[in-house]
């Protein structure tokens, strides 16, 4: 009687054993499910706001202040019209609470040049970028490729001339 | 005592099996979750879409009629043999142009981020250009576009690997 009794306390220990190792088992499963989920989570985050800052430096270049419109033949997108770029930057701080950004730089990347010259009423076109709020790459900065479009004269017809280039947007980033 | 014996080993035997099934199907479901998250890992292509459109924009240096020809233009151009004001042939233009300008875009190299690039238009249907450089991976922005002039259609792709 006392050996049956004895068998049995060893399986119900037995079976404390097993459901305890099945919990730790399953608890470990769901902290590397779970840490896994919280990972991705954030690299969506990530992606999301990449995905955001890239929209803001094409927004910004497809916005009537910089974009090319109707002036260089049939409509373009991603076109920044650089003499109209010249003419914000006088105005630029006035701009600087609506575009919520630190600095817009457009960086002319070919035809290649292997000084910088930053582009000013005097030398305009023969120069290759331009730093509308002149306070440098600060924060975060995301860039994307645009067409950077003006006219020149060849002879004597008036020539639209485009570009690649880069708009380059940086931004402060808040941490609430 | 020979026929309980050998139930209690069978249910012992039932219960190991039991609990390696849950196993396998708690690692099955584990390596399905880590397979969605294999399969995107092809990446938002707005940057690449932006960089087609600009490239195929971009002023050559090919001359016709007083206006200086773009890289869009020249596509139309090559398959004609149009030879630039200049003397040059329009298709080695085309070529150098989008050459120069995929180099100096895309930093290709084992320390930059961009692996590689894979470059191709087609002009009704047939290969006109192609470059290839660096590694293809897994991993890539891809973007088209197509165009039609007239009679003649040109389908241009890029695929950008990281």
């Amino acid at each position: 009687m006392v050996k049956i009794c004895e068998k049995g306390q060893v399986k119900i220990q037995q079976m404390a054993f097993m459901l305890l190792a099945i919990f730790i088992l399953f608890v470990m499963i769901g902290i590397v499910i779970v840490s896994s989920k919280i990972s991705n989570l954030e690299k969506t985050a990530v992606e999301y706001q990449e995905k955001n800052a890239l929209t803001l430096a094409s927004k910004i270049a497809n916005s009537p202040e910089f974009s090319c419109g109707n002036s260089f033949g049939n409509q373009k997108s991603d076109c920044v019209d650089l003499e109209k770029v010249l003419g914000l930057k006088k105005i630029a701080e006035d701009y600087e609470d609506f575009w919520e950004v630190s600095n817009i730089e457009i960086r002319i990347i070919y035809p290649q040049d292997e000084e910088e010259i930053e582009c000013s009423q005097e030398n305009y076109p023969n120069c290759n970028y331009i730093d509308l709020l002149e306070k440098g790459i600060s924060g975060f900065s995301v860039s994307n490729y645009v067409s950077v479009c003006h006219k020149e004269k060849n002879i004597n017809k008036i020539v639209n001339i485009c570009e690649l280039g880069q708009i380059i947007v940086s931004y402060e980033v808040e941490n609430d | 005592m020979i026929k309980e014996i050998k139930k209690s080993g069978q249910e012992e035997i039932v219960g190991f099996a039991i609990i390696l099934i849950l196993i396998a199907v708690i690692f099955i479901v584990f390596l399905g979750l880590g397979k969605s998250d294999a399969q995107k890992q092809e990446l938002e292509d707005f940057e690449t879409t932006s960089f087609l459109s600009a490239m195929l924009e971009t002023t050559t240096t090919c001359e016709k009629n007083g206006d200086f020809l773009s890289v869009k233009d020249l596509i139309f151009e090559c398959p004609n043999y149009y030879f630039c004001l200049d003397g040059n042939n329009s298709c080695e233009v085309l070529n150098e142009t989008v050459e120069e300008i995929l180099e100096v875009s895309w930093d290709v190299s084992e320390e930059s981020s961009v692996k590689g690039y894979d470059f191709e238009i087609f002009v009704n249907d047939e290969e006109r250009i192609k470059f290839v450089q660096g590694n293809i991976t897994k991993a890539y922005k891809g973007a088209s576009q197509n165009y039609a002039k007239t009679v003649d259609s040109a389908d241009i792709y890029l695929k950008i690997y990281y």
